[in-house]
């Protein structure tokens, strides 16, 4: 386009939108015929204003600020996803998996419900994607409508799937899903509580326990264990979930839960826990031993972790973390518990062989400097040469662990309100040790500095910041209210982040772009001289992969299209919650 | 996390601080916008200047809890869209923009006193 013309027209990147500008000078000197005849030599054939809409921007052009949408293309739309639809009545577990994992939000009063099925019934349905409806460019380019995401579940024990779509149930019994797997169990019901009166407990489905599981009895289940009340001195273990409406109590005397799905627990107290899945509490886990090879949540209202230790290959998440009264507590992730478990044990003999055989050896050389008794060096000599030989064995035993012993750089420690001393922090080998109190504390994993790091809100104490400073958490907050760009800097600030600069439109907000180069610019969508899109443009123009976040009124959440077609990254709606700053701030650094 | 949990009493004080200061800057020369509304030949960009302060009051009002001041300003926002987009600023309707203004410059008044 030649700027020195009266008019001219830019299309957009994605050939969806035609932009009229018209220079300042040039009044009312263009028609609407010239600027039409224009948009055919440029080959725009569809989307056109009518000649009305375009006189009347011709006519007021300052009003427009001297640009007007000519043309628009049809956006072609995306179909709808795939779903199933459960013809029971899903128990929560089923929404966390599906959501990958566990949050906040579980009702404890929900999870266990059991409901029955017959041989033959339809258990689930699966509906297929669909495709969206086309689109077309505004130089006529037709373009095919989206797929909407394909999704299937597994078929699994007693549940066959016909003709893609029906899922089947092949004997009467529970339907359940877990881990992307419909499966349905046969299901017996104790009415009351396991103990002497129906003695230990074996079955291949689910068993569902009206009452407690008493001190010193067993339970085993090829599907879900189900508890209305307690887990007592008991030792139980589910090939599905075990799901336990009050507590968990072992007491600490060598009863261990586990399950080779997950565990949910309204609390867990001196307990040994173990799941191959999640382990999620609705209030606290209170100096027990509890090992994830998924994570360890207890998010909701009351979550706590105190004393004991916890260990979670993904991650541990809890509002609070160790008391006022500032147990030990000790919180692991990034490995998979019991991998750890065999490498501790390994490890744990490894040094108590070093030991003896350290010990052997200091009687050997006082022995020979002493007394010289060859029978008594003879057979200190036998003792170590047994000691090294079980010590290579160990090494080599290790090895063989240390191989299978993965750590997940992306684990994590998330304490939502507080961290209290008394706490330690270990992700991988990084120990942290919590020495104040806390706030909004995330522990993760630096690979480059092959350390651990505290990330947190709480702005006392220097070793408490992100120990990555720099230009990766550094913003540029672009916005005409000094009152919004405050309220961000707070926000962003407390996170660690580095605000690099505040401008106040958007020509000024492309210049500080230029010199500063922040790793993600907040953005507002209404300015004056320049709006929020033309400045995107801009920096984009500078940096085509710049990280922009968009700052719009929730009137203007129309424009939040606008925004991504041209390049932005994310949006916040106005007024914003610290909660969704943060989130979207931090989801655009990772991208 | 509320904004409540988020930040200390103090940091909310002085986030209300600023925005009220702010409120009081885009509210400064609202009578003087209202009376070129009436003219004309002004009205068009006295209109698109009255917008873009009400949008921005809108806006910051409801970051630090004033839903009050932030639903009048939506509110003229709104009413300067529809007149703009009519391209008709009668007498009638500014009169009602003038009324609901200065409710607004009340309500900010009301708040700066509250907060002290």
């Amino acid at each position: 386009m030649n700027k020195q013309e009266r008019f001219w027209i830019e299309v957009s990147r994605d050939h969806f939108t035609a932009y009229l500008h018209v220079s300042p000078d040039a009044g009312d000197d263009v028609a609407v015929k010239e600027v039409l005849e224009r948009a055919r030599e440029m080959g725009i054939v569809h989307g056109i204003k009518d000649d009305e809409k375009i006189q009347s921007f011709l006519d007021n052009i300052e009003l427009y600020d001297y640009v007007f949408i000519i043309a628009s293309g049809k956006p072609f739309t995306l179909g709808e996803d795939a779903r199933i639809v459960f013809n029971f009545e899903c128990d929560p577990r089923a929404v966390l998996e599906a959501e990958a994992g566990p949050s906040e939000d579980i009702d404890f009063r929900q999870i266990g419900a059991i409901t029955s099925v017959n041989q033959g019934d339809v258990v689930a349905k699966r509906i297929p994607a669909t495709q969206g409806e086309g689109g077309m460019t505004i130089f006529g380019q037709k373009l095919p409508g989206e797929w909407g995401t394909d999704i299937t579940i597994e078929a699994g024990e007693n549940v066959e799937l016909a003709d893609d779509k029906d899922y089947i149930a092949k004997i009467g019994g529970a339907p359940f899903v877990s881990g992307g797997v419909i499966r349905v169990d046969p299901v017996t019901v104790i009415d009351g509580n396991v103990d002497y009166g129906t003695g230990n407990i074996e079955f291949a489905g689910t068993v569902v326990i009206k009452g407690s599981i008493m001190d010193g009895f067993d339970v085993r289940a090829g599907g879900d264990i189900i508890v209305e009340n307690t887990i007592q001195m008991a030792n139980v273990h589910a090939g599905g979930d075990v799901v336990v409406k009050r507590g968990i109590l072992t007491r600490g005397k060598g009863a261990v839960v586990s399950s080779d799905g997950s565990v949910y627990a309204r609390f867990i107290e001196n307990s040994t826990v173990e799941a191959e899945g999640n382990v999620v509490v609705e209030t606290a886990i209170m100096n027990s031993d509890v090992r994830a090879n998924g994570s360890v949540v207890a998010l909701n209202r009351e979550g706590a972790i105190i004393g004991g230790q916890t260990l979670a290959f993904d991650r541990v998440a809890a509002r609070v973390l160790g008391s006022t009264a500032h147990p030990k507590t000790y919180v692991q992730a990034g490995y998979r518990h019991d991998v750890q478990k065999k490498y501790l044990e390994t490890l744990g003999r490894l040094g108590a062989i070093s030991k003896e055989l350290a010990k052997v050896k200091k009687d050997y050389d006082h022995v020979s400097k002493t007394s010289n008794d060859f029978d008594k060096l003879g057979e200190l000599r036998t003792a170590a040469h047994k000691l090294l030989k079980a010590q290579k064995e160990i090494q080599s035993d290790l090895a063989e662990i240390g191989a299978t012993r993965i750590f997940n750089h992306l684990a994590l420690v998330d304490v939502e309100d507080v961290a209290y001393p008394g706490a330690t922090v270990l992700i991988g080998e990084g120990r942290y040790i919590v020495r104040k109190e806390t706030k909004y504390a995330s522990f993760k994993w630096d690979s480059e500095a092959k350390n651990s790091y505290l990330a947190s809100f709480d702005e006392a104490g220097k070793e408490l910041r992100t120990t990555k400073p720099g230009r990766g958490n550094s913003v540029l907050i672009i916005d005409d209210s000094k009152a919004v760009r405050k309220t961000l800097k707070l926000i962003l600030e407390k996170i660690g982040m580095r605000v690099a600069g505040e401008a106040e439109d958007g020509e000024e907000g492309v210049e500080q772009y230029r010199q500063l180069r922040p790793s993600i610019v907040t953005l507002d969508i209404a300015m004056v001289r320049m709006d929020g899109i033309e400045t995107l443009r801009e920096i984009r123009k500078i940096n085509s992969n710049a990280k922009v976040i968009m700052i719009s009124s929730i009137r203007d959440r129309r424009k939040v299209l606008d925004c991504v077609m041209a390049g932005s990254l994310d949006y916040i709606l106005k007024p914003f919650v610290p909660k969704k700053v943060i989130a979207t701030v931090r989801s655009a650094l990772q991208s | 996390m509320s904004r409540e949990n988020f930040f200390t009493a103090e940091e909310i004080r002085k986030l209300r601080r600023v925005t009220l200061d702010e409120l009081r800057e885009l509210t400064g020369d609202l009578d003087s916008l209202l009376r070129r509304l009436r003219e004309p030949a002004e009205a068009g960009a006295a209109a698109e200047r009255l917008g873009r302060i009400f949008h921005t009051i809108g806006g910051s009002a409801a970051l630090v809890g004033f839903e009050g001041i932030s639903d009048a300003g939506c509110e003229l926002e709104s009413l300067m869209e529809d007149s703009i987009r009519k391209k008709s600023f009668d007498p009638g309707t500014i009169d009602r923009i003038a009324d609901l203004a200065g409710n607004l410059k009340r309500q900010i008044a009301e708040k700066e006193t509250a907060e002290g």
